[in-house]
Parts: C-alpha cells; sequence; structure tokens
C-alpha cells in the first residue's frame, strides 16, 4: 500500500488556492437545501481510490445523485504497470448541505455520501471476454473491477468541491465480511486499510 | 486551522494508504523463494537423520481464515521441515489477494515454496508472482530429495511445460547422491488444460526422467492414484476446511502421504 500523504497536500495545495478565489467578495451564507437545486454539470479530478494516479472527467448532479465518468492513467513507475482506466461513479448524498460557522469563507460540508465505481481497465493482460483458449465460463472478466466508496466533500462558493473518499475493492468487501478477523489482526483501521484506499479529488461545477 | 485542513490532515492520519489501480503490482509482502532457500539450508544441515517432513498446501484461493487455521495446526507440528504451497493462492491474480495470504503464511517459522497456479497467472500475477515468490520453474535438493517446481499452467503459459528444464533439474549429477525426485506443479499430468494425448506425453516423459511422486493442487480434492507408467500422483485437497497434506519421506527415501482434515490418515491410493 502507497502512502498518497503527498498527493493529498498536492491537491489540497491546488483547492486551496480555488478557495482563496472563490472567497473573494463572497455573498452571505446559502440556506441549507441548495443540493436540492435543479441539475448541475461539473469536471471532476481525482487521484486513487482506484480510478488511476491522475484521472479527470465530467459528471452530472440529480439532486442527490450523481453520476460521472472518469479517465484515469497509472504510469508505470507508480503502478509498476502502464494503465489507461475508465471509470464510471455513482454517488448518493443522503443529506443536505450544513453551512459551517465560517461565514466569510462560505464553506458548507457535506458530512456524508455513499457511492459504487465500476472500473476498466485497458491493458493487453486483462479481458472482458475469454480469449479463445478457455472454456466458457473459465474465468469472469479481468478487466472489470467496482468500488464501494463512502466520503464526505466541502462545497466552496457555488462553484468548487472538495471531496475525500475511502474506496473498498469488490474482492476486498468479500474477503472482510469472511475474513474480518484476519484483517483486523493485520491491518489498521479495523483492518479496512487491507481492502480499500484514500482518494481526493475535486469538482468544478459548470454554468 | 481552517477545517478544510483540519479534515484533510484528519483523513492523512487515519487512512495513510492509496491504491491508484486494482491492478498495481506491487505488494507490502514478499516470500521469496532465494530466502527460503537460505533458511533451508539451516535446516538442512541441523535437522539429524535424512527423515523428514514437508506441509503440502493447495488452492488457497484467499480463503484467508482456512490458511491461517491450517497455519496454526503446521505450527504445532514437530515434524515440518518446509511448506510445498501448491498454486492458485489468489482468484484473479490481484496484487491485494497476493498479499493477503502472503500475511496469512508469513507467520509460519519453516520455509515456504510456491508454484504458480492459473488463478495467480491472469491479470498481472505472472509479474507479481515472479516479482515476490518464485519463478516458474526451479529446484532444490533437501536430505538428498529433489524437489522441481515447474509450471504447467498451459493456458496461461503457452507451451509448457518446459521439457528442457524438467530433463535438466531430473539429472542426476556425476558427483550428486539422489535418494528421491519429486515433480511439484499446480495442475496434475492428466486431461485438463492438456489434451489427453499431451497429458500421457507428460506422464511418459516424467517416468522417463526417473520422477519418483508428483504433487499437486488444482483439483480440490483429495487424490492419490498411479499411472499407466506405475508413478504415483498425489494431488491435495483445497485449503478451505482446513485442509493440508503432508509428505513423509523416511531414513531409507521411502515418501508417504497423509491428508489432513482436522486429523491427519494415511493418503490411500485409487
Amino acid at each position: 500500500m502507497k502512502s498518497c500523504i503527498a498527493t493529498i497536500t498536492v491537491m489540497f495545495m491546488l483547492t486551496s488556492t480555488g478557495v482563496g478565489a472563490s472567497s473573494a467578495g463572497t455573498s452571505p451564507q446559502v440556506a441549507e437545501g441548495e443540493r436540492d437545486a435543479p441539475h448541475h454539470n461539473y469536471i471532476v479530478a481525482q487521484s486513487a481510490g482506484y480510478v488511476g494516479f491522475i484521472a479527470v472527467g465530467m459528471g452530472r448532479d440529480f439532486q442527490r445523485h450523481t453520476i460521472s465518468a472518469l479517465l484515469g492513467y497509472v504510469p508505470e513507475e507508480i503502478g509498476g504497470v502502464e494503465l489507461w482506466q475508465l471509470s464510471l461513479k455513482y454517488e448518493w448524498h443522503p443529506f443536505a448541505a450544513i453551512p459551517l460557522d465560517d461565514p466569510s469563507n462560505n464553506i458548507k460540508l457535506n458530512p456524508f455520501y455513499i457511492g459504487t465505481s465500476l472500473i476498466y481497465g485497458r491493458h493487453t493482460n486483462l479481458f472482458v471476454n475469454e480469449p479463445g483458449q478457455y472454456p466458457d465460463g473459465y474465468y469472469g472478466p479481468t478487466a472489470l473491477r467496482s468500488t464501494l466508496n463512502m466520503g464526505l466533500s466541502l462545497l466552496y462558493g457555488k462553484k468548487y468541491t472538495l471531496f475525500i473518499e475511502y474506496a473498498a475493492l469488490d474482492t476486498g468487501v468479500v474477503a472482510y465480511v469472511r475474513h474480518p478477523e484476519f484483517f483486523m489482526d493485520n491491518y489498521d483501521f479495523l483492518g479496512l486499510e487491507g481492502i480499500g484506499s484514500l482518494a481526493v479529488g475535486i469538482k468544478l461545477k459548470l454554468e | 486551522m481552517n477545517i478544510d485542513k483540519f479534515i484533510l490532515l484528519l483523513m492523512c492520519v487515519l487512512l495513510n494508504s492509496c491504491q491508484y489501480s486494482a491492478w498495481e503490482t506491487d505488494i507490502d509482502c514478499q516470500d521469496s523463494y532465494t530466502a527460503n532457500l537460505a533458511e533451508l539450508a539451516k535446516i538442512e544441515s541441523s535437522l539429524a537423520g535424512d527423515a523428514f517432513g514437508v506441509a503440502l498446501l493447495a488452492d488457497i484461493h484467499v480463503d484467508l481464515t482456512d490458511a491461517v487455521n491450517v497455519v496454526e495446526q503446521i505450527k504445532q507440528r514437530d515434524d515440518v521441515a518446509f511448506v510445498l504451497v501448491l498454486g492458485d493462492i489468489t482468484d484473479f491474480g490481484l496484487a491485494a489477494e497476493f498479499e493477503w495470504v502472503c500475511k496469512a503464511l508469513s507467520s509460519l517459522d519453516v520455509p515456504r515454496f510456491y508454484v504458480i497456479g492459473n488463478h495467480d497467472s491472469i491479470s498481472f500475477g505472472k509479474e507479481i508472482f515472479y516479482e515476490n515468490f518464485a519463478p516458474f520453474d526451479y529446484a532444490f535438493s533437501f536430505k538428498d530429495v529433489k524437489f522441481i517446481l515447474y509450471n504447467d499452467n498451459a493456458f496461461e503459459f503457452p507451451g509448457v511445460p518446459d521439457y528442457a528444464f524438467l530433463a535438466d533439474a531430473a539429472a542426476i549429477q556425476a558427483d550428486e547422491t539422489r535418494r528421491r525426485t519429486l515433480a511439484v506443479s499446480h495442475i496434475p499430468p492428466v486431461k485438463d488444460v492438456h489434451t489427453e494425448e499431451e497429458a500421457a506425453n507428460l506422464r511418459q516423459f516424467l517416468f522417463d526422467e526417473g520422477i519418483d511422486l508428483t504433487l499437486h493442487g488444482h483439483l480440490h480434492e483429495f487424490v492419490y492414484w498411479s499411472d499407466e507408467f506405475g508413478v504415483p500422483h498425489h494431488i491435495t485437497g483445497r485449503v478451505k476446511g482446513g485442509r493440508y497434506s503432508m509428505l513423509f519421506i523416511d531414513e531409507l527415501g521411502e515418501a508417504s502421504l497423509q491428508n489432513c482434515a482436522g486429523t491427519c490418515t494415511a493418503a490411500v491410493m485409487k
């Protein structure tokens, strides 16, 4: 497992720059429930959480639901192999954003969301349909994986969102349910370190 | 401190691991055969006599609780010189799976030697296995018994097994004392990934090269039979349920096998 502290630091620095820009001429606190406003498109960038060393894409809010598609890249120096990935993400935000007690910064906290990702990895080692030497059903698709995600986000003004997410790999979720003691004995944070990854990203609302 | 900085710091502290892809190849656990060979040499020189036991684990398939269970059973014994892991430690050849099983077996206090299984060979499993566990074909001797660990995953490695390697490893050198020659692979020499003709040719070859016994996994059940050339073949059942096998080589070099599922009983040849 790799440390992503440096990555988070870089993303935070980029986000802080955006915070400074959006704080100028800040309007009064936006009332709760802004998330229930009409649909929005956005640009998204994310690092880690199995979607890539860097992944960029677009998404759309549907009130409390969001769907996004990201194109991710993992350099060989980082992942051991060079990979391109396409991820489809869904999120459900059950709570309205909460204005924080910091009016000058116009920051709202979305305290919890849950979601899932379907990830397609493009590489000659991976396949969706089995190559010809295999009997039918010998293996499932090796180029597809999924994750269960949960996270929180900070909304800066009306355009910027920073999110921090924990993504648990599908095979890890199954293994954890079947062997919780093993993971708790061998990994930190109730064993969740062994089946998942932190991710960080930013969204820029369009319109 | 602003709330955003606080939350980021908190998350950095709470979860300091990142995975950029499910198909990364780095794992945080290594069980290299070179380190295990060095350990085996120490055991060989300290072990009195020529009798020894070998634990056989097969088809872990990320059954981590069962793997830990078997590890604890093996640690209770005093007759295990080393462990052979007979392939398919993963389901999908993913780095995370290799790491979990490596950690599950890491508390064993005897060396471990792995053969690659077909499931270990998909995705980037070949690279991960080779970098962290063992080559695909290698051999070593212990108490004048030669163990030849070879790759026969023909769907994932076209052209295997490497007959030249097998012949070279099986050959007895001029200055060598050899009591037994054992061949070890994930898939037995039967019609499976090989055609019936290919499997028969392999069985003939193993006999011609003087192989006394072969050890395998893959079939998920304990099986023990002798082929048309009189070469015995043993399959260790899947580790699920806490199963493993024991190979014993006695002072005279005679081999015997036990299948263990709670209790250990002599393997009966079909």
